[in-house]
Formats: C-alpha cells, sequence, structure tokens
C-alpha cells in the first residue's frame, strides 16, 4: 500500500485534474447496482465475434505468433482492410504506406490527433458527439469549439462550417458519422457540400466512421471519397464483426502523415497482438455476409 | 493513393520533426536487407509462449470474451500481478487500485510520462539506455537530462545522482531501468538502497521500468519500490520473462492516488486491454515459475558460452548481470566508431549487432548483443565473429608488414 506524499502529487501535470474518466462508463458503472436493471448504455454488440474469426484467433495463438508483430500490424491485416475500404466505400489506400493498424479507434484517435495537434490548436467538434473527443483535445491542451447541431436535425450543415471556419483558425474537424450517440448520418450529397467548404482551407478532417458498416437507410459513403488528402479516416472491426475486446482499429490517410502517426503508434504500444490481427484479417476478408446478420 | 499538401502537412505538431522511428528496429531493418545475416538485433525471447499460457489464450476466444474488459484490465489478470509482486519482491500492491494492466510496458512508460510531465519539464534519464523513454520524453515538451554512467562501468553512483539532483533540483522524473537494456547491468540491493536515500530528498518521481526482473543471473531482483514505494511508478510486464511479447501485457504499479490519473490517459489510448491475452497472461504470472526458472536457465547458459567467447576473443563487455543483453566494446582498430563497426560487421561477417550510441552518451565505441536468439543461432554468430577479427588482425599485420 504505497502512499504518494501530498507534495509530490501536487506535480503531476495540472491538466490531469481537469480530465475526468469516460463519463459514459462511470455512469455504466454507477447504475449497474440497481436490482433488475436493464442496461442499454454501452455500444457493445450483444451478438459474439463469428465462429471463424474466432478460429482465425485460436490458429494464430496455437501457431505460436507470440512474438512482436510488424510496427504498423501485419500486412495481411493491411491487405484486408485496404481491400474492405476499395470493396465497401470505392477507396484506394495502400496497404503499404497509407494503413496502420490501432488498439481499437480510439488509439486510432489519439495518436492521430497528438501527431497534428499543439497546445493550443484549436479543433472543431459537431456536438452532441462521443465525449472521448473532448477528453482527448483537453489532454493535449487543445481547444476544443463545440458546434450545436441540435439545430438542425443533429446534422452540420455547409453554412454552419463555412462560418466556424471563417471565425476561427482551426487546426482540424472531428467528423464523426454515423453518429454516436444520435445515430444521424450524411448522404453523399451531404458529404459533397461540406467537402466543398473543408477544401477552401488547410484544415484537417479526422472522419470516424466506426459505424459505417451500420447504416440502415442508405449505403454508407467515405468523406474520404470526396476529401482523400485532408482526411485522416478512424474506422475498425469493433463494432461491424462484434468484436469489441480484440481491440482492432485503424488509420487510413496520406503516406507521410502516417509515417508520423507511425511514430506515436510505436511510442504508445509498439504494435498490435497478433491473435487479434489474424482475427481481423478474416473479418475484413471474409464476414460480409456476417454483417448483415445484424439486421 | 490520397496525396496531401505541402502546406497542410506542415501544419503537424512541430514535435513530430523531433521524433524518429525507432533506431533499433531501423537498423534491423536496414541489415535484414543482407543474405544470410544472423540478426541478434532484438530483444526478443526465440522460446514460444508455455502451453498452458496459450491454452488460456484459446479459451478466452473460444468462451466468446470478446467483448469490452474493465478498464484496467480484468481483476483476476491484476490480482496474479500483484500476488507476483508479493512472492518475487516483497512488494505490496493493491490489485483493485494500485495496479494497472497496459498495452506492454511501452504503453505504461508514455502514459506514466504524460501523466507526470509538462512542457519544459527535466527528466533524469541514465545513459546508455532503451531510447524510447528520450523519444517520450521530447513527444512530451519535456528536457531529458542525460547522465552518462559509462565511466562508472554503466552502473548509477549515489555521487553522480546526488550531483545531478543538485544540478536539476527541480526534475521532476528519473527514469530508472534494470536489470538494464542495452548493458545487461542490474544493481544491488546495497546500491538501490543508498540512491533510494538521495531520491527521497526531493519531491522527484521514479519511473522504474523492471521489465527484465526475472532475468537476473548473479542476484535475485530487489525492486526499487522496496525501498521508495511512495515516489515509484514500477512499470513490468509478461513480455520478457514468459516469452509473450506478442500478447502485449505490460503491468503499472504505484500509490493509489496516482493510478486513477493515468488510467484515465490508459483509456484515452487504447480502452482497455484484449481480453484473450489477459487471461494468458493471468495464467503466466500465477502458474508460470517454474517455466521462468527453464528459459532463465537457457539465457544463462548462453551468457556463459559467450562471455568466456568474447573474452576469448579479446573483447570486454559490461558486467552481464541481467537482461539478455551483451554490451561489447568495439575493437580498438574501430575506435569509438560503433556504427562503421556493426555496418562492417553485418556487411563481411553476417552478424547484426545494434550500436551502441543507439543508446545514448556513453554507448559510443560499444555494441548490444542480444543473445535471446536461439543457442545455434549464437554458436554460428560467435564462429563468423571469431573468423572476422582474425582476419582483420591478419589484414592489419599484412599492412604493417608493407610499410
Amino acid at each position: 500500500m504505497p502512499e504518494i506524499s501530498a507534495t509530490l502529487l501536487n506535480r503531476i501535470n495540472p491538466i490531469m485534474d481537469t480530465l475526468k474518466p469516460a463519463a459514459i462508463r462511470a455512469f455504466d458503472a454507477q447504475v449497474s447496482d440497481v436490482p433488475g436493471i436493464i442496461k442499454l448504455t454501452i455500444g457493445e454488440p450483444d451478438f459474439d465475434a463469428p465462429a471463424k474469426i474466432k478460429a482465425a484467433a485460436v490458429a494464430s495463438i496455437k501457431n505460436n505468433e507470440s512474438h512482436y508483430g510488424k510496427t504498423r500490424g501485419s500486412l495481411a491485416l493491411r491487405q484486408a482492410i485496404s481491400d474492405f475500404l476499395r470493396r465497401k466505400y470505392e477507396l484506394d489506400y495502400s496497404a503499404d504506406s497509407e494503413i496502420i493498424v490501432t488498439v481499437g479507434a480510439m488509439e486510432a484517435l489519439e495518436t492521430s490527433l497528438r501527431t497534428i495537434l499543439k497546445p493550443g490548436d484549436e479543433v472543431i467538434v459537431p456536438t452532441p458527439g462521443y465525449p472521448m473527443y473532448l477528453s482527448i483535445l483537453k489532454s493535449l491542451g487543445a481547444v476544443p469549439i463545440c458546434v450545436n447541431t441540435a439545430v438542425n436535425g443533429f446534422k452540420l450543415t455547409p453554412q454552419q462550417l463555412a462560418d466556424e471556419l471563417y471565425h476561427h483558425n482551426a487546426k482540424a474537424i472531428i467528423f464523426n458519422f454515423p453518429s454516436n450517440p444520435t445515430g444521424v448520418t450524411y448522404t453523399a450529397k451531404e458529404l459533397a457540400e461540406l467537402a466543398a467548404v473543408m477544401q477552401q482551407h488547410d484544415i484537417f478532417v479526422l472522419a470516424d466512421e466506426i459505424y459505417s458498416e451500420f447504416t440502415y437507410a442508405d449505403h454508407h459513403v467515405s468523406l474520404a471519397k470526396y476529401l482523400p488528402n485532408q482526411t485522416i479516416l478512424v474506422s475498425g472491426a469493433s463494432k461491424a464483426y462484434a468484436m469489441t475486446g480484440y481491440r482492432v482499429g485503424f488509420v487510413s490517410a496520406p503516406a507521410p502523415l502516417i509515417n508520423e502517426i507511425t511514430k506515436f503508434h510505436q511510442y504508445t504500444v509498439t504494435t498490435h497482438i497478433n491473435s487479434s490481427m489474424a482475427a481481423a484479417t478474416v473479418a475484413f476478408n471474409e464476414c460480409d455476409a456476417a454483417i448483415s446478420l445484424g439486421d | 493513393m490520397p496525396v496531401i499538401t505541402n502546406d497542410l502537412l506542415k501544419k503537424i505538431n512541430p514535435v513530430m520533426d523531433q521524433l524518429q522511428p525507432g533506431s533499433i528496429r531501423a537498423f534491423d531493418e536496414q541489415v535484414s536487407e543482407i543474405e544470410d545475416i544472423i540478426k541478434l538485433t532484438l530483444g526478443e525471447p526465440d522460446f514460444d509462449a508455455p502451453e498452458k499460457v496459450k491454452a488460456a489464450a484459446i479459451a478466452s476466444v473460444e468462451n466468446n470474451e470478446s467483448h469490452y474488459a474493465k478498464t484496467p484490465g480484468n481483476i483476476a489478470l491484476r490480482e496474479a500481478m500483484a500476488a507476483f509482486l508479493s512472492r518475487k519482491y516483497d512488494l505490496n500492491y493493491e490489485p483493485a487500485t494500485e495496479i494497472l494492466v497496459t498495452l506492454g510496458a511501452t504503453e505504461a512508460i508514455q502514459i506514466s510520462l504524460a501523466t507526470i510531465l509538462e512542457p519544459g519539464d527535466e527528466v533524469i534519464i541514465p545513459t546508455p539506455t532503451f531510447p524510447l523513454y528520450e523519444s517520450d520524453v521530447i513527444s512530451l515538451g519535456g528536457v531529458p537530462v542525460f547522465v552518462n554512467t559509462q565511466p562508472d562501468g554503466f552502473v548509477l553512483t549515489p555521487e553522480r545522482l546526488a550531483a545531478t539532483l543538485a544540478d536539476h533540483p527541480t526534475a521532476k522524473c528519473l527514469v530508472f531501468n534494470y536489470p538494464s537494456n542495452p548493458t545487461g547491468v542490474t544493481y544491488t540491493a546495497t546500491q538501490l538502497e543508498a540512491l533510494a536515500n538521495i531520491i527521497k530528498q526531493y519531491d522527484v518521481f521514479v519511473m522504474s521500468d523492471e521489465i527484465y526482473s526475472e532475468l537476473t543471473y548473479t542476484q535475485q531482483h530487489v525492486s526499487m519500490a522496496q525501498y521508495l514505494p511512495e515516489q515509484t511508478i514500477l512499470i513490468s510486464g509478461a513480455s520478457k520473462a514468459y516469452a509473450m511479447t506478442g500478447y502485449r501485457i505490460g503491468l503499472l504499479a504505484a500509490p493509489a492516488a496516482l493510478v486513477k490519473h493515468i488510467t484515465k490517459l490508459h483509456q484515452y489510448a487504447v480502452t482497455t486491454h484484449v481480453n484473450s491475452a489477459m487471461a494468458a497472461a493471468t495464467v503466466a504470472f500465477n502458474e508460470c515459475d517454474d517455466e521462468i526458472a527453464v528459459m532463465r536457465d537457457a539465457y544463462q547458459t548462453r551468457r556463459e558460452m559467450l562471455v568466456h567467447a568474447f573474452t576469448d576473443m579479446g573483447l570486454t563487455v559490461a558486467s552481464p548481470d541481467g537482461a539478455f543483453y551483451l554490451f561489447i566494446k568495439i575493437p580498438a582498430a574501430f575506435g569509438d566508431d560503433d556504427f562503421k563497426f556493426a555496418v562492417t560487421l553485418a556487411q563481411e561477417a553476417k552478424v547484426a549487432l545494434i550500436p551502441g550510441s543507439s543508446f545514448g552518451p556513453g554507448g559510443q565505441g560499444y555494441v548490444r548483443l542480444s543473445y535471446a536468439a536461439s543457442e545455434a543461432k549464437l554458436n554460428t554468430a560467435v564462429e563468423r565473429i571469431r573468423i572476422y577479427l582474425e582476419g582483420m588482425k591478419k589484414r592489419e599485420g599484412e599492412q604493417y608488414a608493407r610499410i
């Protein structure tokens, strides 16, 4: 039971006191004690991971793939991600140089933001949004510019975006769709119009499209289709393939940015876990049918 | 093929330009092209993970533990880690509040430093050492203060530490890594206690990276946390001892008030660890003391063979007390140019070792050999180095003869 002295504890980075553990998880933990409660709190698929995904993880463990993986993730998985992005969203990312495998979309977000932001940088965040964006920005000393979209049916409009970019010298926009928490998403036309505004500024767009496989009205269209040169595309296997616990996320972006993001990935986790990567390779390559069962 | 404009690329965090990809991995990749090369470059055990560790990982996958785990890691693993620290090192950490499961020691190091450092803060780093500490400090806007331990046989002496702290009284953190990567040198209980007595006089954190603690050959490992629990952030993990680097299990133990803060950054960085890897590590920490002993004996055999061989070749090595590294003084003909020696050795002898200057001040003139590689590989490597050095001497002799 080591006890730290108050004076030493006071020496930690003062930002830490302003950071809170994720509010969603905290609330979930709090209500978990209520007898008989039905919790619809966490974005956690109730499906188990498909059997062939599990088989791939087991085979990886049995084959003693217990040694360090490649820094950016196994090439097989990066190729599977590249193929997935092409097949599903008509995107063109090279497995060699434009994709990195991360520990969930969370690491993808955190390392990407850390790569582009320095303390004091402004970042436009449409709200309501996933609260972790604000937490990560705060931890990096960046300044969130929250844009309330409730007035427009929870959609950011080109006019709203243009106004914000006029008033703020923002370094980046965090753009999440289909949206957590609203479920709202954007049509191809809406994206094209927003991209036209973004194109007029030297601004990074962090597109968090982790829910891309869950669109029920239209097929998902990626922002990267309209704005490939400015987009840092974040996604992963967690939600679509019901494999949150495998923690497989990825970033796709122009190669020079991936080079930079790779440094922080290496400093943060060294590399991903082989059995998770083997599982995700099968997910992206062979489990389109399993996604549809989510109907 | 998205193409970013130069104007936009210039807008990234300016600190990125000061950061280099890991130089060890970079050198490793560079020499990997050489045909028939034997690489003794990476700290990667050649053993496979123990069977019961694998069985636990498989059971976890088959039992559909594919959902989010608890943020600080599952409690069974944290209990196993606490029991391990108590059984092996007499340490007393509470699983629920004082232990955090991280993605390798790497994540533990990064989020600890990110929790305590503000831009401009000084961090004392004894060198030569693992280059990640410096990269992390710089990336956070901190200022590394290197202390070259080479003149003292790669041991930080109480005198040198006292002088350094006197020069940098507001330093925020001291990074301590032993058994050391890259030198293999470790510290005795007496040495640690003397250092702890000095550190106690300052409000400074000690990040003690003891990831190689199970691999000591001359004595039982003693943890810094035994002498300085209030100030220590203890970092360890399952990677090196249990030959499960790919499972990425790191361990952080510290006072609860600190772990609470560090956990927030863990959540921001990765959310939580992977269930199957945690199930595997639980068995490792609880049930695999015997497996560690077998691997440690194997390393010890290799170490003795190597020390004998290099001494025989007229080369000196730093005191190889622990980890699985030898830090070898390069032949006098190369002066202090360890990079040239490492490249020449790779090209002509087909043996790859890491240039010592990759590890900071005091590393120049040395190369690091990792004996985590198999005995057969090590034997071949030794023979190749021997033949190369003999040839070198012969060529030198001929040169003199011509003069």
